[in-house]
């Protein structure tokens, strides 16, 4: 799986420079359809599970999104991450298991402010996923849905590259284990979602993209729950 | 260039040690007592004859309760039937009367006082049937014993047969001496024991703790002092 994302990240890299400079910026396109991939550091907490105090899971992740842009320069998005890895602490490696999260994010945002080359956003982001501890046939799974605010702003450095950030605000979480059903707000529930990338045109339908994504989720419940998630993704944007 | 560098390490390090602080030291202390915990308690194990281990053990495919799937005390938890020649039932085991373990007496496992108990609570009618009435934190065990050992460790005896405890609240026992049968009551797909050993007197709560017993049997080799297994037929003697 790791020798796949390598070569991945050398298709990205030799797909735009083959097809980006080759092509000439014309009207802005309202559609995107990204691929991604790069390099999860993660950390997870969670007692119900495991006596562990801290896990490290770390391993390629692949991402797949979509973002339309309204006339009215709104934005929808929907975007599907896949990881699997191991988590793994070197205190009792015994308890080491394979993991693997699924994530669905959609959001829509609207534009409240746009001048000359900067923009903000704001909306709501629905976000699902699935935690799967892998145990052979005895596979435990955590099912999460949230709700959370969501903010974006967008900057054209130049005709050609632009900076853009998106923070969410998680409200409300809906989670299910293997033993219970529950509904969390911020009392017992925080989380944080940053994203901040680089974005660099390389033709009419091509886009190159940098990204830094920082997740973060604290359950303050009996059995603790944390986790973080640090990425570095490299992407490729295909506009129409 | 340099200036890039030095952001760049200046980058790592804020995310490396970010981390530590965001997740916290939460669950050390479980991961002390999963590594050098020694029981206090002077435990036998707590039933007569031979019992077959169905859930106990350390790692995530022994330990059917080392996910803690209904409070955090049930983590070191053991299940066990009794079995004789080797099944654990007579008959076709359609009823709770066909299994060895309906009705099996139990003991103390360790010296103390009974601080708690349930013993009115329906057993669920047949093996793989569970009584619509289970759902709730305090219907899971059905009938139950706590016994406090007086060290900061407490006994929970589990799903035990509707009026079989002959002991109260406030009586103090001795290791191995009668106090109920097994049954089929609370959140049980079948007749068997649920023990557990944890730090709170609490049904449930608390931090669960290893429990090993001295002088027993598994797998017809003695143990001086051990932890059964998932797998495994255990007797006292």
């Amino acid at each position: 799986m790791q020798k796949m994302g390598k070569y991945l990240f050398g298709f990205l890299l030799a797909l735009s420079y083959t097809i980006g400079f080759s092509q000439i910026e014309t009207n802005p396109k309202k559609n995107r359809l990204q691929f991604s991939t790069g390099y999860n550091f993660g950390a997870l907490k969670n007692l119900e599970y495991a006596p562990v105090s801290q896990y490290d899971y770390n391993g390629l992740i692949y991402k797949l999104g979509y973002e339309r842009t309204s006339k009215n320069q709104n934005l929808f998005s929907v975007q599907a991450d896949y990881l699997k890895s191991e988590l793994k602490t070197d205190v009792i490696p015994v308890l080491n298991l394979d993991y693997t999260k699924v994530d669905l994010r959609f959001s829509y945002l609207k534009n409240i402010y746009s001048k000359n080359k900067f923009s903000i956003y704001l909306g709501l982001q629905s976000y699902s996923n699935i935690s799967v501890y892998v145990l052979g046939n005895k596979d435990r799974l955590i099912i999460n849905q949230s709700f959370g605010i969501a903010s974006q702003f967008s900057y054209q450095i130049n005709k050609k590259q632009a900076l853009f950030s998106k923070l969410i605000i998680p409200v409300v979480l809906l989670r299910v284990t293997d033993s219970s059903a529950d509904i969390y707000s911020f009392n017992r529930y925080q989380g944080l979602s940053w994203n901040i990338g680089y974005r660099y045109s390389l033709s009419n339908h091509f886009d190159l993209t940098l990204n830094y994504d920082f997740n973060y989720d604290r359950l303050q419940i009996p059995s603790a729950f944390r986790e973080l998630q640090q990425q570095f993704n490299l992407g490729i944007n295909f506009k129409f | 260039m340099k200036h890039l560098k030095i952001l760049f390490l200046v980058f790592v390090l804020i995310i490396t040690s970010c981390t530590k602080v965001l997740i916290g030291d939460e669950g050390e202390l479980d991961e002390d007592i999963y590594l050098n915990y020694q029981t206090k308690t002077d435990l036998e194990l707590p039933f007569e004859d031979e019992w077959y281990v169905t859930a106990g053990g350390r790692t995530h495919l022994e330990g059917a309760h080392h996910f803690i799937t209904h409070g955090t005390g049930q983590r070191y938890a053991y299940d066990i039937f009794k079995v004789v020649d080797g099944s654990g039932y007579s008959g076709n085991g359609g009823t709770n009367e066909d299994t060895y373990t309906f009705g099996a007496r139990l003991n103390a496992p360790g010296a103390g006082k009974i601080i708690a108990i349930e013993n009115n609570f329906e057993d669920n009618t047949k093996p793989g049937v569970i009584n619509s009435n289970i759902g709730s934190r305090n219907t899971l065990a059905g009938n139950y014993i706590i016994i406090d050992h007086l060290n900061g460790e407490y006994s929970l005896l589990a799903h035990l047969k509707k009026g079989s405890i002959i002991v109260s609240v406030g009586d103090t026992v001795t290791k191995g001496q009668e106090v109920g049968q097994a049954g089929n009551s609370g959140n049980s797909s079948g007749p068997h024991l649920h023990y557990q050993l944890q730090n709170t007197p609490n049904l449930l709560d608390g931090i669960g703790l290893p429990a090993q017993f001295l002088n027993y049997y598994e797998d017809n080799v003695a143990i001086e002092r051990g932890e059964p297994v998932r797998g495994q037929l255990v007797r006292k003697n």
